[in-house]
């Protein structure tokens, strides 16, 4: 797994590819962490490269839902394919949080 | 047909990319669809990710031993750890519990999601769990008869 952001305005975007799972989401919530810690506000993770997603991704995502509420910031998730939004409606966490179809959509009025 | 595959990893996050891998062409070749496939490697991801975290803690130098029976309509996989004896009935209990907590939409807390995962998917899911032997889990999926998703149809009824 790969992870590589960008700020944008106020906020920034985490863009991951390759497999979120036990063995990488340790990556990912270190750098989730260092951003809600920074207070960017929209968090937006973008999925579109990612191949593969376990519930300890889908974990790691809903701490960084916890992290950003503590500052009432906005935490979204883009580009989800077919698996990926399987796990997630499979763990009934598909509502819970703001998902986007693409990045641009995710990141509109910001 | 029925064919068995015996494979013994060790109790390690990084070996679950080669599981899925395994697991994956298992699915193939009992002629499961690639929704019903990747739901399975879930299941078995999550099965091992389990064991890794709550039975040994993380640190174990412990072995998971994986035994998958293909079948021609289903696929079977065991998952055996060798960590201490676990409360079968405090287990169900907490599935249960978490299953509720989701149903609710109440807080939303990032534990307890790979037990959900393994039930909502496999049509099956058998825990045996002893002192001497450890724990084995037993997981059972269909290929469903016109080659749509179990998965999906569960969800959506």
């Amino acid at each position: 797994m790969q992870v590589s952001t960008q700020n944008r305005n106020k906020g920034a975007v985490i863009s991951v590819s390759g497999d979120i799972d036990l063995y990488t989401s340790p990556d990912l919530r270190k750098e989730i962490a260092k951003l809600a810690k920074k207070k960017k506000n929209p968090l937006v993770v973008d999925l579109e490269q990612v191949d593969y997603m376990d519930s300890s991704g889908v974990a790691t995502l809903v701490e960084g839902l916890q992290l950003t509420g503590r500052y009432e910031g906005s935490f979204r998730v883009a580009s989800l394919n077919d698996g990926v939004r399987e796990v997630f409606e499979l763990a009934r966490l598909d509502k819970v949080f703001d998902v986007y179809d693409n990045l641009d959509q995710a990141l509109a009025g910001f | 047909m029925r064919e068995c595959l015996d494979i013994r990893i060790p109790g390690h996050p990084k070996m679950m990319k080669l599981v899925r891998s395994t697991v994956g062409q298992a699915c193939e070749m009992v002629g499961f669809c690639a929704r019903d496939s990747h739901a399975v490697v879930l299941a078995v991801d999550e099965g091992c990710t389990n064991i890794i975290r709550h039975c040994y803690r993380d640190c174990s130098e412990e072995d998971i031993v994986i035994r998958i029976r293909l079948f021609k309509n289903r696929i079977e996989i065991l998952l055996r750890d060798f960590g201490e004896e676990i409360d079968l009935e405090k287990l169900r209990d907490c599935v249960e519990a978490r299953r509720r907590e989701l149903e609710k939409q109440g807080p939303v807390r990032p534990g307890g999601l790979g037990v959900i995962l393994i039930d909502s998917i496999m049509d099956r899911v058998h825990y045996k769990s002893s002192q001497k032997f450890g724990t084995v889990l037993k997981m059972v999926k269909y290929v469903s008869p016109r080659g749509e998703g179990e998965v999906a149809s569960k969800h959506s009824e």
